[in-house]
């Protein structure tokens, strides 16, 4: 069955057309949730919120660019409003705090886990984990970060840079340091 | 420095961005419930508004509605008389004036007929007064004598069958007449009333995992208290119990009646929502936040008795309510083994309006001329929740109300 087809059906409310949805888009949206959250927990309430919203908001697609595209946008959204809720973004907890996490000296870099690399991200605080999981995953720019987050482009690069620094080390791996 | 040239950016991009891991369970049945919810709350919705506007459209409608007159006997065989024994320039003109718009409209084919009738009887009178020798002719006039004869025959049964038929209608529309004139007795307006109200609604408590947490909940507008709280309690991890406590409210209504069984409400009312949370005891220091919302508020309705005896009436209301937040009164006390070791407190404004409806039923008790008390239940439904500072109403948009009061009838 086509997108449009099964969009139309959503929209209808077939149940069965939204539980069709829901499988295909659901584990990789959950993987972007597990990357914004702090926690299993926090990222399963956002992915609920968040594919609420897409099935209210599904008439609002106008088919330009992909549909998971727009459902992942639906997500990050979501997500970054529940944090700017929460005011977790203004935490301003240094990264030197948190001296908990294991380094891998020993372990390649390509042998890592999505597992132990999610890890890493969320041992980073709310607002550098947002700005490296937008910049560095999400592919947006910094200015375009800056505008979502209401901060400055400045910030963006900087608390970007500490993250990269931070996981760099975490990785303890001079060879990731670019060129 | 470009992502594409960042080999962390590669590296978690690569590995991450497209990583699928299972979902949790109970996902797809939460949104499944959340989308029957929406459509229930959209149909409550929808109703309420449907509700209100018809009872508001209606009013000017009830408010100005009259009393049916109906000519009497003897002032019907007048005009009947009248109509068929009067000169050409009679019409039907005196009956439709006097007779409301269904009485008219039910008389009109009669009374063209008997225009018709008065009309020929009209025209032999001229004719045999203008036959006369000594009036001189009339060439305009052509009808033979017989013919006019025949015409006089048959306008004098004509006029008997229209008489007849017509008394038969007036009888029957007397009868009519007599009931209503018993029913507008009985329609006789509800007396003016003002009333004291108390407003109970239920409480809510709940755990760390409560209402803060749930992502279903966050329907509440930015609020400054609650946004510190989230910052001190690790985002409410470290909530030991919140209570949201029973809203009180109390106020003064007033109603106006608009027939015997069906009155216009309004009045104002004064509500304090308070909510308090308790943190764990940490190094044996716990916290413990209180915040008062105030609210003033006007509701609009309608109340219809369904029944009315003399001791008893049952009814049932549907208004529509706007509040205003006066202020939040927000305070946090930090305790050392129960010993009050810090207080703060601090006044914060609410922006924005709550609506709310409310749809309910009641029992009202007459213990004296002018006094009667009142009890009733029902179901209130608030919107523009997202405008408000977190409150019980945020947790559910519908709660059950129970209001009581004591009435003065004027």
């Amino acid at each position: 069955m086509d997108e449009k087809q099964l969009i139309k059906d959503c929209l209808r409310g077939d149940a069965k057309a939204q539980k069709r949805f829901y499988d295909t888009f659901a584990p990789r949206m959950y993987g972007v949730c597990l990357r914004y959250a702090n926690d299993a927990d926090t990222a399963k309430d956002y992915l609920q919120e968040a594919f609420i919203r897409v099935f209210n908001h599904l008439g609002q697609y106008r088919f330009e660019g992909s549909l998971e595209g727009w459902v992942r946008r639906v997500v990050v959204n979501t997500a970054l409003e529940k944090l700017r809720k929460n005011d977790v973004l203004k935490n301003t907890t240094e990264l030197e705090v948190l001296r908990g996490t294991t380094s891998h000296q020993a372990t390649p870099v390509d042998q890592f886990s999505e597992r132990e690399l999610l890890m890493l991200i969320q041992s980073l605080p709310p607002g550098f984990r947002t700005v490296f999981n937008l910049f560095a995953i999400e592919g947006y720019s910094h200015q375009e970060i800056g505008k979502m987050l209401n901060i400055s482009e400045g910030t963006s690069k900087s608390q970007y840079a500490r993250a990269r620094q931070w996981l760099m080390q975490r990785l303890g791996k001079k060879d990731l340091e670019n060129e | 420095m470009s992502n594409k040239e960042d080999k962390i950016a590669g590296l978690f991009g690569e590995r991450l961005k497209n990583w699928a891991p299972e979902p949790p369970q109970g996902v797809w049945e939460a949104v499944v419930a959340s989308q029957r919810r929406r459509r229930r709350i959209f149909i409550y919705r929808i109703t309420a508004i449907a509700a209100t506007l018809l009872l508001l459209i209606g009013l000017p409608f009830l408010l100005n509605r009259q009393p049916l007159e109906l000519p009497t006997r003897q002032t019907s065989e007048n005009h009947l008389n009248e109509l068929i024994t009067l000169p050409q320039d009679v019409t039907a003109e005196p009956i439709t004036e006097q007779l409301d718009k269904k009485t008219a409209n039910t008389l009109m084919p009669v009374v063209k007929t008997s225009k018709f009738v008065s009309d020929v009887a009209v025209a032999h009178n001229t004719v045999a007064t203008q036959s006369e020798p000594s009036a001189g002719a009339n060439e305009s006039i052509d009808i033979p004598a017989s013919d006019n004869t025949t015409d006089i025959a048959m306008a004098a049964e004509s006029q008997e069958a229209v008489q007849q038929a017509v008394e038969e209608m007036l009888a029957k529309l007397r009868d009519e007449n007599a009931a209503n004139a018993t029913d507008a007795s009985e329609s006789e307006r509800k007396k003016p009333a003002i009333a004291l109200v108390y407003n109970i609604a239920p409480a809510a408590i709940t755990g760390q995992n409560g209402l803060f947490n749930n992502i279903l909940n966050y329907r509440y507008g930015p609020d400054p208290f609650q946004g510190n709280m989230a910052l001190e309690t690790r985002y409410f991890k470290d909530v030991q119990e919140s209570r949201l406590e029973a809203p009180f409210s109390a106020g003064l209504r007033f109603s106006l009646g608009v027939s015997k069984r069906l009155a216009f409400e309004t009045g104002l009312s004064y509500t304090r929502l308070n909510t308090y949370t308790k943190t764990y005891p940490l190094d044996g220091v716990h916290l413990e936040y209180n915040q008062s919302i105030i609210y003033v508020g006007v509701p609009l309705g309608m109340r219809y008795d369904v029944l009315q005896t003399r001791i008893l009436s049952i009814y049932t209301a549907q208004n529509v309510m706007a509040e205003k937040g006066l202020t939040a009164i927000n305070s946090i006390n930090k305790f050392e083994k129960d010993r009050n070791i810090g207080k703060k407190k601090l006044y914060e404004d609410v922006q924005g309006f709550q609506l709310s409806t409310t749809t309910s039923a009641g029992l009202g008790l007459n213990v004296h001329r002018y006094i009667s008390f009142y009890a009733e239940g029902g179901l209130q439904i608030f919107y523009l929740n997202h405008t408000q500072p977190f409150n019980i109403r945020s947790s559910k948009k519908l709660w059950p109300v129970y209001q009581s009061g004591i009435r003065v009838n004027f």
